[in-house]
């Protein structure tokens, strides 16, 4: 018993160390507001790299990268950020200009997946698995005598309604899911192989779609509709589950 | 030139067509062939002529065989009759100009003619001038004077000029040259190929555009003339010629004499008296002779002598540009908003290589974000010598307020003044407004707030500021939906789901059964008759006690044996329950009969014993059920 508890002890002990040793997004953002942009990036991935994506520590990072001159990295973490705070003006404000410093025109997008792109996948995702419960629930209802079966019908109604939004606005923004944002310009080959004959080339902070992978390469879609294979370290995704 | 050549061909076939119908008679004789070359010598700039003769009544077209070294082209053909003691005899004569592209000695194989074939002819070739040449009389044996054939090619040869308006030009310069090619009148000529610049002295634009023909008179010669309007480049400091090569193919008709004549004319017809008609020197010329010669033009001329550009003055920006410009910029819109892009144009107008010229352009400053500039080059004219190149070039206001764009310059070197000429152009002053876009938003970040202090204030540089984590809320970018536990959680409602249906259909279905609804009552019969056993016990009451325990155990032996509880009695337990048990049911059974119906009815004592037999019954028959 006692030496459970000093096992516990130290093993606390140990994680609030580790803790203390990743530097707290308050030193990032001090080191920004006195114009040290570059200790301010270090801060921010630190914390990212040590505690997973925020969305307020995405945003900052990327204003960092942008006054430190490299508009694509800025664009990449705009993008992550809005993942996980779609509809933010400010995001969408400062990518915008992050990418007109890139000399990047942003992609026209329709009104349905505008509207769409107010919340983000996972949203839908959660929408449609809550609304997949409920409809479980009012079918169990349907089967029950009394008031229930009246109350039934219409939570089926709802939840069927709802599941199918979900359903369509996942599906108008499930391409978002293999977005890349291209972080040098570079060059796209006919096929997998640094020799193969280029078709085209991708600028600095362009966002692309990743379609296939093989061997080291990854065949990408532009957003005018050319594809072509490219080094898969040259186009970074934006939907990954560590920094 | 080879419309004339083609006229005399025909008139000279016509004439000897008419020739061989006035003569025309009997024929019929065994063909021989016979192949002379005169001269059996002759030098490179000479020619021989090699005739194929066929005496009989048979012609047939020779087989020319290819030599190396040698050319053998058709010239013409002629047939004339003769009629010796009475025969007459066909003689066919075909005549071919053999001309050598160097010296030595070639052998012509046996050329076949129908089913014959000829004896070889071997073949002397000396140098130019060499003197080589021995021409043999034709069936006389005598010498004669060789036609001089180098004079009549020297004198049918085209020639090439250029005129450069300068002496002198600079590393770099472009001027305007006339490229000009003479053919004599009356020469038949053909290019063999394009005009093309040969070393690496010089460019030479505008000689794939086609010439413009023209005649002139050149020392009394008529001439036609073809001309490219082109664009000299110099390329390096030098005196170089101007390297220009064009094939040509020529037809040169030599000059006929009046022995070429007799001789032909004996060949031909085994005399050579002419009437009056052949005394005309048009006729005479139906026997000339065409040599066919492909020689490659090149410009004559002095060579052009070119300076390299002074070291001294040259401006650090000055890229190789020469000629004479002008410069001018303009930006669009005049006016901007933060964070708005505009375009800056510089131009640069004039004379000169504009392929070369180029800008620094802007660069990025405090005011402007400069992206990279990109040019283009519109010519004014064909030659591509005088024009303007444009670069255009993004540019975005960083701050609002009253800006300044500043001038740009440009270095080249003038060659007229012989000197480098820097121009710039003039700062312009733009208005710009602050942005609607980026810097008036608001941090709308989950947990965050404008960060109050923060050092890039919003509109400093056009970006939203900085947001506070206040509550860090943190989360993978990974959708949700790759998570195996998603799908588990998505599934998992509808099991669920589908278990509580089954599960309530199943009860709902026992519930309408009737053999189940029967055997629930007769349970609970039995149940109410069980404590009324125990109340009956409690007040000693024997009949109530034994009628209770009989229903209970009718109530289980029905819903055992499914038959109705009435019928269920003394008799049918003997018949259906064998053994001890049949007995001690057997026995409760009459002694409720007893209690019943003769009010017999035994002590407390006595009726526990009875109910603990009744209730062990019911068990096993409950453990039978």
């Amino acid at each position: 018993m006692r030496a459970a508890f000093t096992w516990a002890l130290l093993l606390m002990l140990a994680a609030c160390a580790a803790r203390a040793a990743v530097p707290a997004s308050g030193a990032a953002e001090h080191a920004a507001a006195s114009g040290d942009y570059r200790t301010a990036a270090q801060n921010y991935e630190q914390v990212l790299a040590a505690r997973g994506f925020s969305a307020p520590v995405l945003f900052n990072l990327g204003n960092a990268w942008l006054r430190l001159g490299q508009p694509a990295r800025a664009i990449l973490e705009y993008e992550r950020a809005l993942v996980l705070a779609p509809g933010s003006a400010a995001i969408a404000a400062n990518l915008a200009a992050a990418q007109q410093r890139a000399g990047l025109t942003p992609a026209v997008v329709g009104p349905w997946v505008a509207a769409v792109r107010n919340f983000s996948f996972d949203t839908y995702a959660w929408t449609g698995l809550a609304s997949i419960w409920v409809l479980c629930a009012g079918v169990i209802l349907l089967y029950v005598n009394g008031v229930a079966r009246r109350f039934a019908r219409l939570l089926i109604l709802v939840a069927a309604v709802t599941l199918c939004v979900t359903a369509d606005a996942a599906a108008l923004c499930w391409s978002d899911l293999y977005r890349a944002v291209v972080q040098e310009p570079t060059a796209l080959h006919l096929a997998p192989a640094a020799s193969a004959a280029a078709s085209g080339n991708l600028r600095e902070g362009e966002v692309v779609w990743i379609q296939d992978k093989f061997g080291g390469f990854e065949l990408v879609r532009t957003a005018d509709g050319h594809s072509g294979w490219v080094n898969d370290s040259a186009a970074v995704p934006i939907r990954v589950s560590h920094p | 030139m080879q419309a004339t050549t083609h006229f005399r061909a025909v008139a000279r076939r016509a004439i000897l067509i008419a020739w061989l119908a006035w003569g025309a008679g009997p024929v019929g004789a065994a063909t021989r062939f016979t192949v002379t070359l005169d001269p059996p010598n002759f030098d490179v700039n000479d020619s021989a002529e090699l005739t194929i003769t066929a005496t009989g009544d048979e012609d047939a077209v020779p087989i020319i065989p290819r030599v190396p070294g040698l050319v053998i082209n058709p010239e013409g053909q002629s047939s004339s009759i003769q009629q010796v003691n009475g025969a007459v005899r066909a003689i066919f004569a075909r005549t071919y100009r053999v001309t050598a592209s160097h010296e030595g000695t070639f052998v012509i194989p046996p050329i076949q003619v129908g089913s014959a074939t000829t004896a070889s002819v071997t073949v002397h070739v000396g140098a130019a001038g060499s003197g080589s040449s021995a021409r043999r009389g034709a069936g006389a044996g005598a010498d004669k004077p060789a036609v001089d054939l180098a004079a009549a090619t020297r004198a049918a040869t085209p020639m090439m000029k250029v005129v450069v308006p300068a002496s002198r030009l600079y590393v770099g310069e472009l001027i305007p040259i006339q490229i000009k090619a003479y053919f004599r009148e009356g020469v038949s000529a053909r290019l063999e190929g394009p005009l093309a610049a040969v070393g690496d002295a010089f460019t030479v634009s505008g000689l794939d555009k086609r010439p413009t023909q023209t005649q002139e008179t050149v020392g009394g010669m008529d001439y036609t003339v073809l001309t490219w309007n082109s664009v000299l480049g110099a390329l390096k400091s030098g005196a170089y010629p101007i390297g220009l090569e064009m094939p040509v193919t020529l037809n040169i008709q030599l000059p006929v004499t009046d022995s070429d004549i007799d001789a032909r004319l004996r060949s031909l017809f085994g005399t050579n008296s002419r009437g009056a008609f052949m005394d005309d020197p048009a006729f005479g010329n139906l026997f000339g002779r065409v040599i066919q010669k492909t020689i490659t033009l090149k410009p004559t001329g002095t060579p052009v002598t070119v300076l390299p550009l002074p070291v001294e003055g040259r401006p650090a920006d000055f890229a190789g540009a020469v000629g004479q410009f002008q410069v001018a910029a303009a930006l669009t819109p005049a006016a901007g908003v933060v964070g708005d892009p505009l375009t800056f144009k510089f131009t640069v107008t004039g004379k000169g290589n504009l392929a070369r010229v180029s800008s620094e352009a802007l660069h990025d400053s405090t005011q402007w974000r400069a992206y990279r500039s990109e040019s283009k080059v519109t010519a004014d004219d064909d030659t591509g010598l005088q024009g303007f190149k444009t670069f255009s070039q993004p540019v975005i206001p960083l701050q609002a307020g009253q800006l300044t764009l500043p001038g740009v310059s440009f270095s080249y070197f003038d060659p007229e003044a012989a000197r480098y000429v820097t121009r710039a152009t003039q700062p312009i002053r733009v208005t710009v407004t602050p942005g609607s876009g980026a810097a008036q938003v608001a941090s709308t970040l989950q947990g965050g707030r404008t960060m109050p202090g923060a050092a890039p204030a919003a509109g400093a540089d056009a970006l939203a500021a900085d947001a506070t984590v206040t509550r860090e809320h943190f989360a993978t970018l990974e959708p949700v939906i790759w998570r195996p536990w998603f799908a588990g959680s998505a599934l998992a409602p509808v099991l669920l789901m589908l278990a509580a249906i089954t599960l309530i259909r199943r009860h709902q279905q026992r519930r309408g059964d009737p053999a189940l609804m029967l055997h629930a009552a007769r349970l609970a019969a039995i149940k109410i008759n069980i404590e009324s056993m125990g109340a009956a016990l409690k007040r000693g009451d024997g009949p109530a006690f034994f009628t209770a325990a009989r229903h209970a155990l009718q109530e289980r032996l029905a819903d055992l044996w499914q038959v109705p509880a009435e019928s269920v009695d003394q008799q049918l337990v003997a018949a259906r329950v064998p053994g001890a048990d049949g007995v001690q049911l057997q026995a409760i059974f009459a002694m409720a009969e007893k209690a019943t119906y003769a009010g017999e009815s035994p002590g407390a004592a006595a009726l526990q014993e009875w109910q603990r037999r009744v209730l062990s019954q019911l068990d096993r028959l409950e453990a039978v059920t």
